[in-house]
């Protein structure tokens, strides 16, 4: 990814703060520098709205795609007899 | 044969299947099936693959309780088995045509009486479902581990088999990438769809 009109805020560029997003939104960075990022996200609004998205789409891989599964009747069954018929020891 | 209590924990309940225990079996299947299943469904790309994946796992976790060794949770050794059948799987049908088949009919689920909410969850949902399938399998593969199930950051590592620092290179690099495989299909930001 380019990035146009790189600014540095908070001692960190545009890019540092592009790297450090996976482990921002996962919790992951010490808190000064996950202070430092919100400083340069609080005053870069380009990197505000691409976080905000990048953000937005780790969240919707969970709401969106992890709703509650289950084995339907017909597989249980299946596995059932697949292990009952395993001879192993 | 002792019965396996919902309070027991994953690690005792294979303890007990490696003394060929099959209800702390089930009840370790009856606990994870679900999301073992869907995680194949996605790693696979089709149902009947899943199946077979999630089946083959099964059958080599309960051949292998015994060899459990516990350095990663229960739920990450029975993940990394499901994903090791699942790549065993693509490589057999390797040269074959592309089987991925992720929900596109959930593209055409709204209707035009569809209430405004929940068409936008179709629609982002369709989106995110199509670009992961579109993704390479080890992109893909972080992040229905991390992502969409809920693996920690060493859980995840662990089921991949590769160290920490190496899972999140690639668990940044696959949600950077799925982002604009999104917005592509979408033609707009997730945010603009999801208000």
């Amino acid at each position: 990814m380019t990035i146009e009109n790189e600014k540095v805020i908070a001692g960190l560029s545009c890019s540092d703060v592009l790297a450090r997003l996976s482990d921002y939104v996962d919790g992951d960075l010490p808190a000064e520098e996950r202070g430092r990022v919100e400083d340069h996200l609080r005053a870069c609004e380009g990197c505000a709205r691409f976080g905000g998205e990048f953000a937005a789409t780790v969240r919707g891989l969970r709401t969106h795609l992890g709703a509650p599964a289950s084995v339907s009747g017909e597989l249980k069954d299946r596995l059932r007899r697949a292990l009952d018929d395993d001879g192993a020891p | 044969m002792l019965g396996a209590p919902t309070d027991t924990s994953d690690e005792e309940l294979i303890r007990r299947s490696a003394a060929r225990d099959r209800a702390a079996f089930d009840a370790l299947v009856a606990r994870h099936g679900g999301a073992l299943l869907r995680f194949a469904t996605r790693s696979c790309g089709t149902e009947v693959e899943a199946a077979d994946a999630l089946q083959d796992g099964l059958l080599a976790a309960w051949r292998g309780a015994g060899t459990f060794r516990g350095d990663a949770s229960a739920r990450t050794w029975l993940f990394q088995i499901v994903l090791h059948c699942c790549r065993r799987r693509a490589r057999r049908r390797a040269g074959e045509p592309e089987q991925h088949a992720p929900v596109e009919a959930a593209a055409d689920l709204p209707g035009a009486d569809a209430p405004e909410a929940r068409v936008a969850a179709l629609q982002a949902g369709a989106a995110l479902e199509q670009a992961l399938a579109s993704l390479p399998a080890a992109a893909r593969e972080v992040l229905l581990l991390r992502d969409v199930e809920g693996l920690s950051g060493a859980e995840t590592a662990a089921a991949l088999s590769i160290d920490l620092t190496a899972m999140k290179s690639r668990l940044h690099r696959a949600r950077l990438e799925l982002k604009a495989r999104v917005e592509e299909r979408l033609g707009r930001a997730l945010s603009e769809v999801l208000p």
